[in-house]
């Protein structure tokens, strides 16, 4: 059987398939070109991003923080590298085995690090341990883990040469640099500085291709604070609160140096203390800076800025007498007393030998709007502005709370609440000629320590306020006259020095008990401020000690004044003042 | 015509590898500036450890006891290295009272 004959296709089918090809071909053409298009214009800023967030990863690269140095340039606070350690949780084979050979390399606990890998099984990456010493490197080094399971990344550890000594004022920085408490809160913006970052491109395996310098930003690290305080004196002064803490075992105490001429603080120091490289275990009561934070009544430590303000007010004369009733003096339903019976006594005398009636009788005369404007004068009442954190403002009741009682308690020391910080800043215009100062913990002029850092200060601290609160003769008088004599004859006795003209104050006040609400007869804040020389006062110590116990009293001059004398001699040789009678050549 | 042409792809091959070669260049100072930071980073935290060292050796709160109890002798050096102010003054581990005459100004 023949079959068909397969006819050739005609001219017109070949014209017919040729088109259909070429238009199946421009077709697909068309169509790329389109899809081209919307990857290319369209979607082009989309599929962008999505692009660099595949290849690219952001690094940042931390700033090294900056730090604190004494007045001298002796350091206090600095930071240094230390190594991190983390696992890959998906990478452990054995977590029980890990845990436990970690946690005897790193004194953890194995069941709680068991715990955690199996908790963050499914995580690539958690920290077993920051911040290690050189010891716990090795020691992991030592165990030799497989490197697909563990790692180390580099932190900054913050260290404190000095150990204890002004953890207050210093403060701390927390796991993750963040400053907490004193110099590093207030100062954290500048100590921190500014992390850098840094842009990386990787290949599809992770790899790094590039580093992108051109949207590379360098950190800038952290610049130093240059502290008004000296670390021998703050020395001096951690070690006689020890002591006290030792012989009269209080619930708190404190002490501050200042020098009256500039307000710039040269020790400041609070005990219950913490050592700011070992801050675990602290009790609660330590982290409190008792020099800002603690108010108290300052007893006859106040007497005599009223006494000023009543000199200046012409309600009172420096040369008068007043009538010390003898000991017993009735106010309206109140009878005050002396801790002695006295008659007639020069105002100098009242300070002297701390009469309250006598100040009672003072107090009369200013009477309680005249008592309020000073003890606001005087700077109580409101936050001296210091450069730390936490401090509180005390307590100055308003006008229209006071009452006749306030006429007598007050010019005592008493229904008001002052912090040690704001006593010494007083008593320093005291004896600086009437110029109340914000005290400053850092210092401005920076030139004087040193010129191998860049310091931060001059354009980081705040404007110290000066204003005049009473007139220079009176308180020329007062600090050569009464308060000189407190020293040499008066209720500050212990205060007394060879070589140096002192002047100071006592106080004792007594405390509410917080079971009865009452004032106790056996709870005591003593306190004692002295400063030298009477003539051109360079150095002024506070010494407060709350609730002391046992010893045969409280009074300040017991307490707080053999410590604070001690602690004013050591200042004043530290810093070579010379002294009325020359001992010894250096 | 050759003559031309053989000119103008001489200069552009030229452009091209005087392009590459700049590139080079500029890739060897980035790694250069890359080192430089590194060292920096390095020599920095030399600096920090080596600071810290010496001060936690000279702290006060190391040496003011021994200094105090004699423990710790003291020697003058025979010759000084900087005869200018002193920045940071010695430890007065004597406590004698200074007299007026001893030393005038404020030594540090």
């Amino acid at each position: 059987m023949a079959s068909a004959p397969v006819l050739p296709p005609t001219h017109k089918t070949l014209i017919w398939r040729s088109r259909l090809v070429f238009g199946g071909i421009i077709l697909i053409w068309l169509i790329l070109a389109g899809r081209l298009v919307q990857l290319q214009v369209i979607e082009r800023d989309e599929l962008y991003a999505i692009t660099e967030r595949q290849h690219t990863v952001s690094v940042t690269i931390p700033a090294r923080p900056g730090d604190i140095v004494d007045r001298h340039g002796r350091l206090l606070a600095t930071t240094v590298t230390a190594k991190s350690l983390f696992v890959d949780p998906q990478q452990l084979t054995s977590p029980w085995q890990t845990a436990r050979q970690l946690a005897a390399a790193l004194d953890l606990d194995a069941d709680d690090l068991f715990l955690r890998f199996a908790k963050y099984r499914q995580k690539r990456f958690l920290w077993v341990k920051r911040r290690l010493s050189e010891s716990e490197v090795r020691a992991i080094a030592n165990l030799k883990l497989p490197k697909s399971v563990f790692g180390f990344r580099d932190e900054y550890l913050r260290k404190y040469p000095q150990g204890r000594l002004a953890a207050h004022v210093i403060g701390l920085r927390n796991i993750d640099g963040v400053g907490r408490g004193g110099i590093e809160q207030t100062f954290d913006g500048i100590l921190r500085g500014q992390n850098g970052t840094r842009l990386l491109t990787r290949d599809a395996h992770g790899k790094v291709v590039q580093v992108r310098e051109e949207v590379t930003s360098a950190p800038k690290h952290g610049r130093t604070v240059v502290l008004a305080i000296d670390a021998v004196i703050q020395l001096y002064v951690e070690r006689e609160l020890d002591r006290l803490v030792n012989d009269w075992s209080p619930r708190g105490a404190s002490c501050i140096v200042m020098d009256p001429r500039n307000g710039e603080l040269l020790a400041m120091a609070s005990r219950p203390g913490f050592d700011l490289n070992n801050p675990r275990g602290t009790v609660d009561l330590a982290w409190r800076n008792n020099t800002i934070a603690s108010m108290y009544e300052p007893g006859s430590t106040l007497k005599p800025f009223l006494v000023a303000a009543a000199i200046d007010g012409n309600v009172l004369q420096a040369n008068e007498t007043l009538n010390c009733e003898f000991g017993a003096y009735r106010m309206g339903r109140r009878v005050l007393h002396d801790h002695h019976s006295y008659g007639e006594l020069s105002v100098t005398d009242v300070l002297v030998k701390s009469s309250n009636i006598g100040m009672a009788k003072i107090g009369e005369r200013l009477t309680n709007a005249g008592l309020h404007t000073a003890v606001l004068n005087w700077g109580f009442g409101r936050k001296t502005g210091i450069e730390l954190p936490g401090e509180v403002s005390g307590v100055v009741r308003p006008l229209h709370q006071w009452d006749h009682y306030s006429t007598g308690s007050v010019p005592m020391g008493h229904e008001i609440a002052v912090t040690p910080l704001q006593l010494i800043s007083a008593h320093a215009a005291l004896a600086n000629g009437g110029h109340l100062l914000t005290p400053k913990i850092v210092l401005t002029d920076t030139a004087l320590v040193s010129n191998d850092y860049q310091s931060a200060n001059d354009r980081n601290t705040s404007t110290q306020v000066a204003s005049v609160v009473a007139r220079r003769d009176t308180t020329e008088w007062l600090v050569r006259g009464p308060m000189r004599e407190v020293i040499t004859r008066g209720t500050g006795r212990n205060g007394k020095l060879d070589g140096y003209t002192v002047f100071g104050k006592t106080g004792t006040a007594q405390k509410p008990d917080p079971k009865t609400g009452k004032i106790s007869s056996q709870l005591h804040v003593a306190s004692f401020v002295c400063g030298a020389p009477a003539e051109e006062p360079r150095v002024l110590v506070l010494v407060v000690v709350d609730e002391p116990s046992g010893g045969p009293n409280h009074y300040g001059g017991t307490v707080a004044a053999p410590s604070a004398a001690k602690l004013l001699r050591q200042t004043l040789i530290h810093l070579r003042v010379p002294g009325e009678i020359s001992t010894s050549r250096d | 015509m050759v003559f031309r042409f053989v000119g103008s792809l001489t200069l552009v091959v030229v452009i091209a590898l005087l392009g590459v070669a700049l590139e080079t260049e500029n890739l060897a100072l980035h790694r250069e500036i890359s080192r430089q930071h590194y060292q920096t980073d390095i020599l920095r935290e030399d600096y920090a450890r080596l600071r810290l060292k010496s001060q936690e050796l000279g702290a006060p709160t190391k040496m003011l006891d021994d200094l105090e109890a004699g423990r710790i002798s003291v020697r003058t050096p025979d010759r000084v290295a900087d005869d200018g102010p002193r920045k940071m003054p010695l430890l007065e581990w004597r406590g004698g009272v200074p007299s007026t005459d001893s030393e005038p100004s404020n030594p540090f």
